[in-house]
């Protein structure tokens, strides 16, 4: 099914044009969906839902949001067929962003849920956040994040002189990830046990911890160097 | 983590939008498309509809033109509260654009539903929303079932609170029943009383915020995250900017938009 608007069909504009060829969305049961919906809507450009028959093409964007739990993630993924294309579209260079749940599912495995195996797109596993009586753990509401990476365009334009986002951006998780190769961490968030992962990249895969889709302005600038750069 | 400021949108009759005095709805305010814009464009930092129409039913009945307008219109967080009993009435709502669900009477009754719901959308989604009243100033805060007119029957409040963390609840909103709509003032001495148990999850107070130092004196407490309010948004010239800029003033971490 496509939904694409009328004026995404038409738009000749210069955004458009450097759009991708289609962006595909996983629809987990329970997720975010509606509010990336709402994202691609507003921009016009064009998404889909991503089914198990689809083939995407390296120039498509597959787009893993996701609320829940890790088990639950992956459980839709592997019983409607859906972590193969995602892998092979991954293997053959395409673009992967996962939002939340949908970054934590790029590692190989997570505390939340022992014994599922992840995506394996990225080395790691998740953890709890470590309790602190100086942090609430779930980790609910809007925090900065650290971008300790430059080589990534897509958070270049977030970062103060001080490596410190401009603004701060919307979180609500439990489970952190940490990844295995320490470069693969290009941006972190602080907790009194040091700084945990708030975005990771590794190749072509990016993924988010925050929700830019739920972060306003400043998450819908990042979300457009994401999908329309 | 950077304190929140909450605006609460109270429908009943549909999409319609009220301000409420100890729980009773007593003015129309706007409608919820009004409301969502102006919130978000006073930069608000989350927000939280309460379905006065679905609360304490029997039945629940997703509420289809609410969730389609929120789609339509938000892209900050936003939590529900109204009627949800089971995990796929909040699944339904998380599917609908809701980040967040609030339980209260479906805790009541159960306290296990909030860890069966917590287990399919995960507890940082699920919220337990818990009303309560003092007798009077001094005397300890009792849970209100705002289902049932006496208080005499009431839990004290801190049991079900420590239930709530129990059962898996990601967040606690401490709704003054006495305080609300009266814009005198949050209820301080229970935030003191949260802070000194050490609680470990964000805990948000509702009632009687009316002044931005209301703000800032909950806001300072350790253990306070977020501070809820409807009625000082309606009948105030204040906003979440004005409240923002006087919480930083007084040296309290706020989002920078």
């Amino acid at each position: 099914m496509v939904r694409q608007s009328s004026l995404a069909a038409t738009s000749t504009s210069s955004r458009r044009e450097s759009a991708p060829v289609m962006i595909k969305v996983v629809n987990f049961p329970f997720c975010n969906y509606f509010s990336l919906e709402r994202y691609f809507r507003i921009r016009t450009l064009p998404f889909q839902i991503l089914e198990n028959s689809d083939e995407p093409i390296p120039t498509d964007i597959i787009v893993l949001p996701g609320v829940g739990t890790f088990r639950q993630g992956m459980e839709f993924l592997l019983s409607t067929q859906l972590a193969k294309p995602i892998r092979d579209h991954v293997e053959r260079d395409g673009k992967l962003v996962g939002i939340c749940l949908g970054m934590q599912m790029l590692l190989q495995s997570s505390a939340e849920s022992p014994g599922i195996e992840g995506l394996g797109l990225i080395s790691g596993s998740c953890e709890q956040i470590p309790e602190d009586l100086s942090f609430s753990v779930p980790h609910i509401g809007w925090n900065e994040i650290i971008i300790t990476d430059n080589q990534h365009n897509i958070l270049a334009p977030l970062r103060c002189s001080s490596g410190r986002s401009k603004s701060d951006f919307y979180f609500v998780h439990s489970y952190h990830a940490k990844p295995l190769e320490s470069n693969a961490m290009i941006a972190t968030f602080e907790h009194p046990s040091g700084m945990l992962a708030a975005a990771i990249a590794n190749k072509n895969c990016i993924g988010f911890q925050f929700h830019p889709e739920k972060s306003g302005s400043a998450g819908y600038a990042l979300l457009d160097k994401v999908f329309m750069a | 983590m950077k304190k929140r400021i909450i605006p609460s949108i109270l429908l009943r009759g549909g999409t319609n939008v009220s301000i409420s005095q100890q729980f009773i709805p007593w003015r129309t305010v706007g409608t919820l498309t009004q409301q969502l814009r102006l919130h978000i464009r006073r930069q608000c930092d989350e927000l939280l509809i309460i379905n006065l129409d679905l609360a304490g039913s029997s039945e629940y009945l997703s509420p289809q033109r609410l969730l389609s307008l929120v789609r339509q219109e938000v892209d900050i967080p936003i939590a529900y509260a109204g009627g949800i009993k089971s995990s796929d009435h909040a699944a339904a709502c998380i599917n609908a654009g809701f980040d967040k669900i609030y339980m209260t009477a479906g805790f009541l009754d159960d306290h296990k539903s909030v860890a069966s719901v917590s287990s399919v959308i995960g507890s940082q989604s699920v919220g337990v929303c818990l009303p309560y009243r003092r007798a009077d100033l001094k005397s300890m805060p009792m849970i209100w079932d705002y289902r049932l007119s006496a208080i005499g029957q009431s839990t004290p409040l801190f049991d079900v609170i420590e239930s709530a963390i129990e059962s898996g609840a990601g967040e606690i909103l401490l709704y003054s029943v006495d305080r609300d709509g009266s814009l005198q003032g949050l209820d301080i001495n229970l935030a003191a009383d949260i802070d000194n148990r050490k609680i470990s999850i964000p805990v948000l107070l509702a009632g009687g915020a009316g002044t931005p130092e209301h703000f800032s004196e909950a806001l300072s407490r350790r253990v306070i995250q977020g501070v809820v309010a409807g009625t000082i948004f309606s009948l105030t010239q204040e906003t979440p900017s004005t409240i923002r800029a006087h919480c930083e003033q007084n040296g309290i971490r706020m989002r920078r938009p």
